[in-house]
């Protein structure tokens, strides 16, 4: 045990002087293993697993899905989402926030990407709220809160990692997500009408549209709509695996992206396919480097004698789940999701799952409170790419703005804990 | 720590025409991915006719785009970084600093490829093949390993060039 926890200490110092997670979680997990069974056995270890990994046809559902996101955010489709939000939400008070919040959702429903979410969000939802002197706080904060929807709302590429390390179905955690991210935008909507109501000058009123734009938004949205139910509905009715609704998926996002009249040159293509190639590589990166971190861990030992620690203080699976749910926030204040899901899901998973938790109820739970890491300080990704598309808008008054939202993601955390069915009750009518 | 205008020209030429060539690579084998996994659900599900081996090469594209990916990210070192006290203390030594982060980075990617060659090597001795398509796993693994070398070379070239940009990590892209 004690080897790993000095494992784990060199690992954050490292990546507290800024050595890239990937490569430090990967030499650490090498030395880690070599120092307990010898330097060939660790390069064997190293070479199975990062061959292995790379070549597991479960996991191309990753560059897929990242690729139809980078798809999507190329089709141009968000302007439409958005104006047909405003037009079901423009007559309430602050109903170009609520639509921002609306749109957000239904762009993490194809998008899968909280960072594209919330960078393509600041584009569209803006100007609109400038134009009609929305205070910066309310627009700013609820574009980098609205962005956070992307990794719960499937498909998220969070989900697949946490299904991949923990052993889950990626179609049933896709599944899950969706009553917790409909609790989400749900919550999110009702923060906007609180801070409206308490401040009446954040959100001054704005006219509805034109019925002309709002049909045409409206039809503009409708191809969204369908990719996102044959994608789930897909997953859902089991007549694809989630890898497969990953190619349907991509391929139905280039096809509506060229219907909108987007990706007809090579160079538009080339782009798009490098985009989702590198964040893939990257994205992998971590991923390897983490499970060769991962077999160093349990070779030390270090789960099982938690496991023995769990006995001993009598913990119920519910103060388990809670006391991982504090790690994870402590975590998400440094690391973002895939960070806290590669370091934290295999150390505490013999745990949990020993003392029964339902692993999908869980990996729902760690991917929201990878959502408050995203807009609290002092790393809030998602506050850092609302200022660098927005950069006269104050970092404070960003904060500032998503602090409401950081609060109904607490409370979307504590009744997905207190009621767990809202995660494992659609995958339950699957399994 | 000054840099020969010619040796660093040529070295940006050099760095140019690898990332060039693995975007094209990547960007071929990443398309035929999404089209051999569209082809292959239709033809299972409408045609009833899936595509012979397709989880094969589906599994093989997928190393190849990793590691040609990493090729491009390791030049132009977009990685997941946690950018908390890092830009403090690369002001303290600019340069030494950024010889120790890549430097690093630079080990442990040689590492990746000296165990990849070493499994190419393993495969090529006992004949491996892929248990549908028969395909020899040493090739697929010299392969990756190869572009495994070619991101080392890519990273050592953008640490030359300076083609490492400080604000161009991919902290989180998901």
């Amino acid at each position: 045990m004690t080897i790993a926890l000095i494992g784990f200490a060199v690992l954050l110092v490292l990546c507290f002087l800024g050595f890239r997670v990937g490569f430090a979680t990967l030499i650490v997990g090498f030395v880690g293993f070599a120092l307990e069974r010898g330097f060939e056995a660790s390069l064997a270890m190293v070479g199975q697993q990062v061959f292995h990994d790379s070549m597991n046809y479960n996991l191309s559902v990753i560059p897929l899905f990242i690729l139809m996101g980078v798809l999507i955010v190329h089709a141009r489709i968000s302007q439409d989402l958005y104006d047909a939000a405003y037009a079901a939400l423009g007559k309430y008070r602050g109903g170009l926030a609520l639509a921002t919040v609306l749109a957000a959702g239904g762009f993490s429903a194809v998008c899968g990407s909280t960072l594209a979410t919330a960078a393509t969000m600041s584009k569209v939802a803006m100007p609109p709220m400038r134009d009609y002197k929305y205070s910066d706080r309310l627009a700013s904060g609820t574009i980098a809160a609205g962005g956070t929807l992307g990794i719960m709302i499937p498909p998220s590429v969070p989900l697949v990692i946490y299904g991949i390390i923990a052993e889950q179905d990626i179609g049933l955690l896709f599944i899950a997500g969706v009553l917790p991210g409909l609790l989400l935008v749900t919550l999110f909507l009702i923060v906007v009408g609180l801070v409206v109501r308490r401040d009446p000058l954040a959100a001054p009123p704005s006219p509805p549209l034109e019925p002309e734009r709002r049909k045409e938004a409206i039809r503009g949205t409708m191809p969204v709509l369908i990719l996102f139910l044959v994608v789930l509905g897909g997953i859902y009715s089991g007549a694809f695996t989630a890898t497969e609704a990953s190619g349907i998926g991509a391929f139905g996002a280039a096809v509506i992206a060229i219907l909108r009249g987007n990706l007809r040159s090579l160079g538009e293509w080339r782009e798009c396919l490098v985009d989702a190639t590198v964040t893939t590589a990257t994205i992998f990166l971590v991923l390897l480097g983490a499970v060769v971190f991962a077999q160093f861990i349990n070779l030390s030992g270090l789960p099982y004698d938690l496991l023995d620690y769990v006995d001993e203080w009598a913990l119920s699976p519910i103060q388990l789940v809670i006391f991982v749910c504090i790690i994870a926030i402590l975590m998400g204040m440094v690391f973002e999701a895939i960070g806290i899901l590669v370091l934290l899901v295999p150390v505490f998973l013999p745990a949990l799952t020993v003392s029964g938790v339902d692993m999908i109820w869980f990996g729902i739970l760690v991917v929201l409170v990878s959502e408050i890491g995203l807009i609290t300080p002092p790393i809030g990704m998602n506050v850092f790419v609302v200022k660098s598309v927005l950069p006269d808008v104050k970092l404070s008054a960003i904060f500032r703005g998503v602090t409401p939202y950081i609060f109904a993601l607490v409370a979307a955390l504590m009744l997905v804990l207190a009621i767990p069915q809202i995660a494992t009750f659609l995958p339950g009518l699957m399994r | 720590m000054t840099k020969q205008p010619g040796a660093s020209s040529s070295a940006a030429s050099v760095l140019h025409r690898i990332i060039v060539m693995l975007e094209v690579f990547s960007s071929v084998t990443l398309m035929s991915m999404m089209l051999l996994t569209f082809v292959d659900v239709i033809g299972r599900y409408i045609l009833g006719a899936p595509v012979f081996g397709a989880a094969e090469m589906v599994s093989t594209m997928l190393a190849l785009v990793i590691f040609a990916g990493l090729g491009i990210a390791n030049a132009r070192d977009k990685h997941i970084v946690v950018e908390l006290f890092d830009a403090r203390i690369r002001r303290l030594a600019p340069g030494w600093y950024d010889a120790l982060v890549q430097g690093f980075s630079i080990c442990a990617m040689s590492l990746i490829v000296y165990v990849l060659y070493e499994q190419a090597v393993e495969a090529a001795h006992v004949d491996s093949k892929t248990i549908v398509l028969e395909l020899p796993l040493s090739w697929i693994t010299g392969a990756i390993a190869f572009l495994a070398a070619l991101s080392v070379v890519s990273q050592v070239l953008g640490l030359l060039t300076g083609a490492h940009t400080r604000d161009e990590h991919h902290l989180e892209d998901v």
